[in-house]
């Protein structure tokens, strides 16, 4: 009884929100219903007989959740998966309660991107049958201090874990050597998988990467038709944010995430292939989501910056912290002027349609990304 | 005319882009055509006194726990006796959160264990755990009149007498009766939160709290520490407009 009353409040207070405007209302559910039931994902309703997939790392969990369920759905399959980015409990939480139905029926089948500093926490209250590591790397130190830290819950939470839950973690992280040693267990080491890598139409040796663990983590849950496989990595379109591509007024927006060293490496790698007139647009905010301390800019590799970026014509920075990535950029050799930095996104925008050039490629942290496809869609996420 | 950087510890301690500061110092240094050279002193590094003779600037950055138990032993066993007599001739240097903690007297851990420092200088640091809460955020502080006064900054800076940057910190520094703060704090915790001093000036020696990198926007103690490193007077100007654009933006930022 409590559960489905929980349910129903959950799905009016979201109804309730979207109405009247309240904001995008993704992790109110969730939030509503831990209040009027603090335990509901231990309820005999939570069940997802045909599995449970987790995916924490510190780069790549949204576009891999999203490649996951791209790849379930292809083989006619539903899935319940928090798209809308919300993964900490409330976000988990929403997103199942929003896509039950109210008799509480809902897919067999569960995909969920979680945070790498909650993720023992949700250890607590599901059961995975796969756990995908991505990757580890600096990210908000002011919020999740050094990377050790999260190898240490991680191998606290991992170790008792029954024998038959699935750890997958990426080849080439030294640090998930040692979790193997800590936890006394065996996990499944994924790279890249040059057949995967040709089906895949997303730029990037990171999606690659990414692309191997999804394929892995499904082939968990039930066999895989190879060729639906296929269809469905040739079909991939980013997830917001994450090299989607945006039209306004006729120019081309790339938004590549780079929320942080990792990714914005990752992401000078896309911008090297780019032509020197292709519009350099990088925003940096400092909110809460986003890390108050930007002196991760400087861990950017120096020469890789500056080899990817001097020669680009146009650079425009916008974003609370837009002086310090001008600094960053000047100190990297890269030539920059206060003209190049606008207060708002909007005057930043102004100025680059003023601009004859069609490419633009955005290079946003997580809030101003956000902010960026609002300013260019008029929505936050979806 | 050469500046030649002892840059201790780079892999292990480069917490919060601190190293950052090095590379600055090095485009600053440039940018007036004196060449550079960046010494990189690790754990595996047999130092020598003539190593040490060469070096006219040193850096050490802040680190994590882990990483900062894995070369204390060397620092307290091996390259602090060059250090201390770095320190002691007057050498220039720039110290960064957990190294400038480990110059000091000691350091008591969460767990309240004492980790002795080096002894150089006469401060002590105590992380109180979870009884009180990390020192974090964006922070403005006043030189103290110890570099305000130097002639080779009056010269470098006449008007600008403020420092910006980003705190985080657990340990909290006291400072003993006879040694000069770096600075006084307006916005921020700075050392302990109690006091309202920020970081160390001994000899010729920097120690603070402050990330952001440091000199990424301080651009005069940047060009202070270049200028007492060759023991000039003073550098000629550097187009600094975008940066002091940036500074001035940083002191409005709210914590």
């Amino acid at each position: 009884m409590r559960f489905f009353i929980t349910l129903f409040i959950a799905k009016i207070g979201y109804a309730c929100i979207r109405f009247l405007r309240l904001g995008s209302g993704h992790t109110w559910p969730g939030h509503l219903a831990l209040r009027l039931y603090p335990h509901i994902l231990k309820d005999k309703r939570m069940i997802f007989p045909e599995g449970i997939i987790f995916v924490t790392g510190t780069n790549g969990k949204t576009t891999t959740t999203k490649l996951i369920r791209h790849i379930i759905e292809e083989h006619g399959k539903a899935v319940v998966h928090n798209y809308t980015g919300g993964n900490l409990l409330n976000g988990i939480v929403s997103a199942i309660l929003l896509q039950m139905q109210w008799n509480a029926s809902m897919p067999s089948i569960a995909v969920f991107e979680v945070d790498e500093f909650f993720l023992p926490k949700l250890l607590h209250y599901m059961n995975p049958t796969v756990v995908v590591l991505l990757n580890l790397s600096r990210d908000q130190l002011d919020r999740y201090g050094e990377v050790d830290t999260i190898v240490e819950r991680w191998g606290q939470a991992i170790a008792p874990l029954s024998q038959n839950v699935k750890i997958i973690a990426y080849r080439d992280q030294q640090e998930f050597d040692r979790l193997e040693n800590v936890t006394d267990r065996s996990f499944e080491r994924f790279s890249t998988n040059s057949a995967i890598s040709e089906d895949l139409q997303m730029e990037g040796s990171h999606n690659d990467k990414n692309a191997d663990a999804a394929v892995r983590a499904v082939s968990h849950l039930f066999p895989l038709d190879q060729k639906r496989v296929q269809r469905a990595l040739h079909s991939f379109s980013p997830a917001y944010g994450r090299g989607e591509n945006i039209r306004f007024h006729e120019k081309n927006f790339s938004i590549f995430l780079a929320k942080n060293p990792a990714s914005f490496m990752h992401n000078i790698e896309i911008v090297q292939k780019k032509g020197y007139s292709t519009i350099i647009w990088c925003i940096l905010n400092d909110r809460i989501p986003d890390g108050r301390d930007v002196s991760w800019i400087y861990d950017i590799e120096t020469e890789a910056l500056r080899q990817a970026f001097s020669l680009h014509t146009t650079i425009v920075l916008s974003g609370t912290r837009r002086y310090d990535m001008a600094v960053r950029f000047h100190y990297a050799g890269i030539p920059i002027s206060v003209s190049s930095i606008y207060d708002t996104h909007e005057a930043a925008l102004a100025a680059i349609l003023e601009n004859s050039e069609t490419d633009v490629i955005v290079l946003p942290n997580y809030s101003a990304m956000l902010e960026v496809r609002k300013v260019l869609t008029g929505r936050s996420i979806l | 005319m050469k500046l030649t950087i002892g840059y201790f510890y780079p892999n292990l301690l480069n917490l919060y882009g601190d190293h950052g500061n090095v590379d600055i110092l090095c485009y600053r240094a440039r940018m007036r055509g004196i060449t550079v050279e960046v010494m990189k002193i690790n754990e595996e590094t047999v130092l020598t006194d003539e190593m040490m003779k060469e070096c006219n600037l040193i850096f050490m950055g802040g680190g994590p726990d882990a990483a900062q138990e894995t070369m204390y032993r060397d620092l307290i066993e091996q390259k602090g006796y060059f250090l201390k007599k770095y320190v002691h001739d007057g050498g220039v240097g720039l110290l960064i959160c957990g190294s400038y903690q480990l110059f000091g007297q000691y350091y008591i851990d969460a767990d309240g264990k004492q980790l002795d420092g080096l002894g150089i200088f006469d401060i002590t640091t105590r992380h109180f755990g979870k009884a009180k809460k990390r020192c974090i955020g964006n922070v403005v502080a006043t030189l103290d009149s110890a570099i305000t006064t130097d002639p080779v900054f009056q010269s470098i800076s006449p008007s600008l007498s403020k420092i910006v940057g980003f705190e985080n910190h657990g340990g909290r520094t006291y400072l003993g009766k006879d040694i000069s703060p770096f600075a006084q704090v307006v916005k921020g915790y700075g050392n302990n939160g109690e006091d309202r001093l920020e970081g160390i000036f001994y000899n010729n020696i920097i120690g603070t709290y402050f990330h952001g990198p440091l000199l990424s926007k301080n651009w005069h103690i940047a060009d202070f520490l270049i200028a007492k490193a060759l023991q000039r007077d003073t550098l000629d100007p550097i187009d600094d407009t975008l940066v002091q654009k940036a500074f001035d933006v940083a002191l409005r930022i709210k914590k």
